[in-house]
């Protein structure tokens, strides 16, 4: 009997074993790597920044900054130049200016003999709407309630939330940030999610929220960025596919112009 | 929509096939074939599971699928002998294949029709089976080379790639042993080359986040499948003449409790607790790495089966 007692319950392990595991797999990298534009501009009255960088052979490659482009956005006969700033290693705009509706914006990047650019008009932002939290499990710890919608009909949006506890805490990690987006597309993907690892962060952290607004095509780029990343690895996947950007000539990435909303908040 | 005939497709579809008798065992037989299919299944997901699966009707957008396919087989039985021996060459095109279009929007979607490829597919191949029955056991073994690619013109800069049903070698050992009458066990050895998927070929960050980067679709493999499944099927009626028929089966689904690999990530870190879960913080993006999800590892079942 105790025989079968320790069939049954090796067997019971082999079945209910953890069916996904870390692994080491090889990829065949290409070596030419590709240049990557992160350009959100938006309509506050600041010194707007781009980020450039390079695609990487692996996940460990640490990603490097190209700071020897020149960045220039028009918007009709109006032309803002970008100079590389090496504190923030990104390419802020010499003056300060804000993103305004009805105007088209052109970005051009000059970069080892190749020219890339787009186009994008300012997105337009809705209300920031609740944010709560919660308890999480049996712990003091807070998360954020999950009332932010995947999906409105009417409405696209990327909220960027910033969490601070340093002044609670002044041993790292003190900070956190996580991204919600809010698509007028459905996807299964959505609804049956991977385990996500959210922040979790104590009573009285400062909750700085930002919320973009969203053109037909940057929601289209997140959406399936959110596709390859935070929805993928649940029981439904689709193929693989690269995210549909919009600079020119083969960069990566997205330039966009969205109006933000801004609040702060205290997580109790 | 008042009603009536929306649309309607007429197609020809010639079968050709011509058998010679080499001698009385064995015989030599060239077939050909025309087929459409005016029905099409669209799924919304490779994994093994699918949270949409609808078969839409041919229409003005979308032809009938059609395929020609041409076939050379041998087949030789000894009665005496008790084998059988089976083998077939084929070549197929396929044309009117669909596809999704990337990042497909499927729900709520007026028309789906637009979130669709249209496309032409290959395929060849060889298989073959050896039957034989020896006294109390019998099996067979069956081999198969199959290649299938596919074409669209928006994906894959329009070339060829290895369809993810491309799975060239597929091994098959069936041996039954029937010892008393109302006893008989049996052992399933698969070997299958491992499925087709695309994997990165490099990373890049956007607003903090690591995306994959793709090169050309389908560019990779997964490790080879091996399962052996092993039952035993006890009778428990002594006389088949009896009106109702009951027995007892014991199986094993995997009995080396093998990890099949059924899908790799590159978009997960290992959690506190060690699982690879998706990373929620963006300041702790530079964790990631790769896993793995195989499929069940190890099932035993009992079965009662009652027959009237």
């Amino acid at each position: 009997m105790r025989d079968l007692y320790t069939i049954i319950i090796l067997a019971s392990i082999l079945i209910l074993l953890c069916c996904e595991e870390s692994a080491n797999w090889p990829i065949n990298a290409d070596e030419t790597a590709k240049l990557v534009v992160d350009a959100n501009l938006t309509d506050e009255s600041k010194r707007q920044s781009i980020r450039l960088s390079l695609s990487t052979n692996s996940l460990q490659e640490e990603v490097v900054a190209v700071s020897d482009a020149v960045i220039s956005v028009r918007s009709g006969i109006t032309v803002y130049p970008f100079l590389f700033d090496l504190n923030s290693s990104q390419y802020l705009s010499i003056d300060s200016f804000a993103v305004q509706g009805n105007l088209e914006y052109d970005l051009e990047i000059k970069w080892r003999e190749h020219t890339y650019s787009a186009r994008s008009e300012l997105a337009t932002v809705a209300p920031i709407g609740d944010i709560a939290f919660r308890t999480f499990g049996n712990t003091d710890s807070l998360v954020i309630r999950d009332i932010i919608p995947s999906y409105l009909a009417n409405e696209q949006a990327w909220h960027d939330l910033q969490i601070d506890w340093s002044h609670l805490n002044e041993e790292p990690p003190n900070r956190a940030q996580t991204y919600y987006f809010t698509f007028s597309q459905l996807h299964i993907s959505q609804f049956i999610q991977p385990n996500i690892d959210r922040p979790r962060f104590p009573s009285g952290s400062l909750v700085y929220v930002r919320k973009y607004g969203l053109s037909e095509a940057h929601a289209a780029f997140l959406r399936a960025s959110q596709i390859e990343t935070e929805w993928n690895g649940s029981f439904f996947y689709p193929h693989p596919e690269n995210l549909p950007g919009n600079i020119s000539n083969g960069a990566l990435g997205f330039f966009s112009t969205s109006a933000v909303l801004t609040d702060t908040l205290l997580a109790l | 929509m008042g009603a009536g005939v929306y649309n309607s497709y007429v197609s020809l579809d010639p079968r050709l096939s011509l058998r010679f008798r080499l001698t009385q065992q064995s015989k030599l037989a060239l077939s050909f074939g025309s087929y459409h299919q005016y029905l099409q299944l669209i799924l919304n997901s490779i994994s093994p599971f699918t949270a949409l699966e609808i078969w839409l009707p041919s229409s003005p957008n979308l032809r009938p699928q059609s395929s020609q396919q041409v076939a050379l087989s041998y087949n030789f039985k000894s009665t005496k002998r008790e084998l059988e021996f089976t083998s077939e060459l084929y070549l197929k095109r396929s044309k009117n294949q669909l596809e999704l279009v990337p990042h497909a929007v499927v729900y709520l979607k007026d028309m789906l029709e637009s979130q669709l490829l249209v496309g032409q597919a290959k395929s060849y191949g060889l298989e073959v089976l050896m039957r034989k029955h020896h006294r109390k056991v019998s099996g067979w073994v069956s081999y198969s080379f199959a290649r299938t690619f596919k074409k669209f013109t928006d994906l894959n800069q329009g070339e060829w790639y290895r369809a993810i049903q491309d799975m060239p070698h597929h091994l098959s050992i069936v041996v039954n042993y029937h010892p008393r009458e109302r006893f008989t066990a049996s052992a399933i050895y698969t070997l299958l080359s491992g499925s087709t998927f695309t994997s990165p070929t490099g990373f890049y960050d956007y607003a903090g986040r690591t995306f994959p980067l793709y090169g050309s679709r389908n560019n990779d493999r997964l490790p080879a499948y091996r399962r052996m499944d092993v039952s035993m099927n006890y009778r428990l009626n002594k006389s088949k003449e009896k009106s109702y028929q009951h027995s007892l089966s014991f199986s094993i689904y995997n009995v080396f409790a093998r990890k099949n690999v059924y899908a790799v990530k590159f978009n997960k870190e290992l959690s506190e607790r060690l699982n690879p879960d998706v990373p929620g913080n963006i300041l702790d993006n530079d964790n990631l790495q790769s896993s793995q999800i195989d499929l069940l590892r190890f099932v035993p079942s009992l079965t009662y089966k009652f027959e009237i």
